[in-house]
């Protein structure tokens, strides 16, 4: 059973893992009114239920900047999530940074593992993961990530100018792989993308499955 | 040749120097087995009994091991097969013995397994026909014809061990159970396993931090890792099959290295048991350039650090007076093909004393004065002066150079055919695999 946008936030938070600045909305009212509480660009998606590669059947719209940007972001998605069952619109200030995936799953022999890659729609093509068993130490975080192509993020230089911290990557593989050892119940985190900067690493997507 | 030798190699074989301990020969049907004297039951032996090694037919099985139990044996290696392998009933009845023993309080190794040896001790409680040479590395193998064809391999190749286990469907001791147990073993300087699956992932893990923790080298390797591979896997060893990209991290997470093959697992897990580990930072000698870059590319692969040699290192080998004069200046230190023992012994005292090189790959190429015996022993002398440095040489060739491979063995110095597991073995002692 996959968990609800804000019971997954809760959770996440509570382990000390960010979530972009977001709203849930239950209809088109609710988006504008959001609106003016958050910082554009926006984005904007349609979340929960029966949704879940959202690029693929277009039910996300990204650099919303102004209200004439939401009425037709609004528009397009209604007619597109027509006859899906979900939860609601989900408006969410955009980030600019590195996409990375954070996962969390069980495996029969070991019990919960954690997962760090590149992120974004590519990462199943390039299968660019490092794994670990969780409960792990922010040493055993660091050579994750130095495992990975996207270690080049993290370097002095960056990669064609994008850079991000890795001190708050691996604070992040750390909190998750406490999370996955610690809640039983959870068989199955993705966080995708995560993006990371110089100064945070903030949960954009996240889909945290239960069982029971 | 079957009659005696799949039973009665248990308790003697004509391989093996014989056991210390006392043995008894049990069977209700014969009088003796293999020229020993036969007592019908476990309850008739004379005084306490540590081991028991079961191979009678599955379905005696159970009827042994209470005798076992009543007579207080401490341990049971049940090397009969036709159980959990074989399907719904064959594992209830594994469950039937696990649980006599577990109640018992008795230990218990298969059933369907090798059994174990220990060389040190003329221990064969198996059904291997030969003992290998005692050295200092353990092979735990959840497939038993695979170690029975090692013993025969080790023999070939002069593989010492501490100790061999064949796990078989380990339904009372484990994998984990045995790396915790050699972990703390005077004897074992390296573990070796080939491993199917693991019962408990955290279980094992512990052991091998445990291993790792007390100085010795793990060394894995997988079967069943994909394909119709991991189909077989469940068939052959009842052994649960996780995903092997996790494995693979796991192990590493705790500290073991995963290899690929067989040969890598002895080889690597050989010069771990001969050679110490050490800090990052090593040097190569060879009397051949080919040799050398092919040393250099494999060292840049893995991660071996090739350091750089000094100028104050440079000058000793000039004022020695033994280097070539278009000898390289560099690392790797060509010695140029002309190289004769003393030329070694000069380069390999003098780059083993610096305390910025903390490890050596010593290649030889077969040339026209080449002296391979001079200059095992030059390689043997130097490693001796500096115990804590490992050395590993790559002496390439055949007939010419046995003798001088030979020496090496013989003194716990390993030698590789192909600079790669040269290479390899130097990352897995500097903790690069």
């Amino acid at each position: 059973m996959q968990l609800a946008f804000g019971e997954a936030r809760k959770l996440l938070n509570r382990y000390g893992l960010k979530t972009v600045r977001s709203s849930l909305c239950a209809d088109r009212l609710g988006v504008l009114d959001a609106s003016n509480r958050l910082r554009p660009p926006f984005v904007l998606k349609v979340v929960g239920g029966d949704v879940l590669h959202k690029t693929e059947k277009s039910l996300i719209f990204l650099n919303l900047e102004s209200r004439e940007d939401l009425e037709i972001a609004l528009r397009k998605l209604s007619k597109r999530a027509k006859g899906l069952k979900f939860d609601g619109f989900l408006l969410q200030e955009q980030l600019k940074g590195v996409e990375l995936i954070l996962g969390g799953s069980r495996d029969p022999v070991f019990g919960p593992v954690v997962a760090f890659g590149s992120g974004g729609v590519l990462t199943e093509l390039y299968k660019d993961i490092s794994l670990r068993v969780a409960p792990f130490s922010k040493k055993d975080a660091l050579e994750m990530i130095a495992e990975t192509k996207a270690s080049a993020f993290f370097t002095g230089e960056g990669f064609r100018g994008r850079k991000a911290s890795r001190d708050r990557v691996a604070s992040a593989l750390v909190s998750l792989s406490k999370l996955m050892a610690e809640r039983g119940e959870v068989s199955e985190v993705d966080l995708n993308p995560v993006i990371a900067t110089q100064e945070a690493a903030t949960i954009v997507d996240a889909r945290v499955i239960c069982h029971g | 040749m079957l009659k005696g030798l799949v039973k009665g190699s248990v308790f003697a074989s004509p391989f093996a120097k014989p056991f210390k301990g006392r043995i008894f020969a049990v069977n209700p049907n014969a009088s003796e087995i293999l020229g020993v004297k036969c007592i019908p039951s476990v309850k008739d032996a004379a005084g306490p009994v540590d081991l028991a090694v079961i191979c009678v037919p599955a379905a005696l099985v159970p009827t042994v091991l209470r005798e076992c139990a009543e007579k207080k044996v401490k341990a049971a290696i049940v090397v009969s097969a036709g159980f959990a392998e074989t399907g719904p009933e064959g594992r209830q009845k594994q469950e039937e013995i696990a649980a006599i023993c577990r109640n018992a309080g008795m230990l218990l190794l298969g059933p369907n397994c090798l059994g174990v040896l220990r060389p040190a001790s003329s221990l064969n409680a198996s059904f291997g026909l030969g003992m290998p040479p005692s050295g200092g590395m353990a092979f735990v193998s959840q497939s038993g014809a695979l170690a029975d064809s090692v013993i025969d391999w080790a023999l070939e190749q002069m593989y010492g061990f501490s100790a061999l286990v064949s796990l078989g469907n380990s339904a009372g001791l484990n994998e984990a159970d045995f790396v915790d147990w050699l972990a703390s073993d005077a004897q074992t300087k390296a573990i070796t396993l080939y491993l199917e699956g693991v019962r408990n992932g955290k279980a094992f893990m512990a052991a091998v931090r445990k291993a790792v923790a007390n100085d010795k080298k793990v060394f894995v390797l997988k079967g069943g890792r994909e394909g119709k591979g991991l189909k077989a896997v469940s068939s052959h060893t009842a052994a649960m099959a996780g995903s092997y990209p996790v494995f693979a991290a796991a192990m590493r997470q705790c500290g073991a290295t995963v290899v690929d093959s067989l040969e890598e697992l002895f080889v690597l897990g050989d010069a771990a048991s001969k050679q110490p580990a050490a800090r990052n930072g090593v040097a190569v000698i060879t009397n051949g350039g080919g040799a050398g870059v092919l040393c250099a590319d494999y060292c840049h692969r893995y991660g071996v650090q090739l350091v750089d040699l000094r100028e104050k290192t440079l000058a000793r080998l000039d004022r020695g007076g033994n280097m070539h004069s278009a000898y390289s200046r560099s690392n790797p230190l060509d010695l140029i093909g002309d190289a004769l023992p003393e030329r070694y012994a000069a380069a390999l005292e003098t780059l083993l004393s610096e305390n910025y090189v903390h490890g050596l790959i010593v290649v030889q190429t077969l040339q026209t004065m080449t002296d391979s015996i001079g200059d095992a022993k030059a390689v043997v002398a130097a490693s001796r002066r500096h115990p804590k440095k490992p050395v590993l040489c790559v002496f390439m060739g055949g007939p010419y150079s046995k003798e001088g491979i030979c020496f090496l063995h013989e003194h716990g110095i390993p030698n590789f055919q192909d600079p790669l597991l040269a290479v390899k073995a130097m990352a897995a002692l500097v903790g690069k695999i």
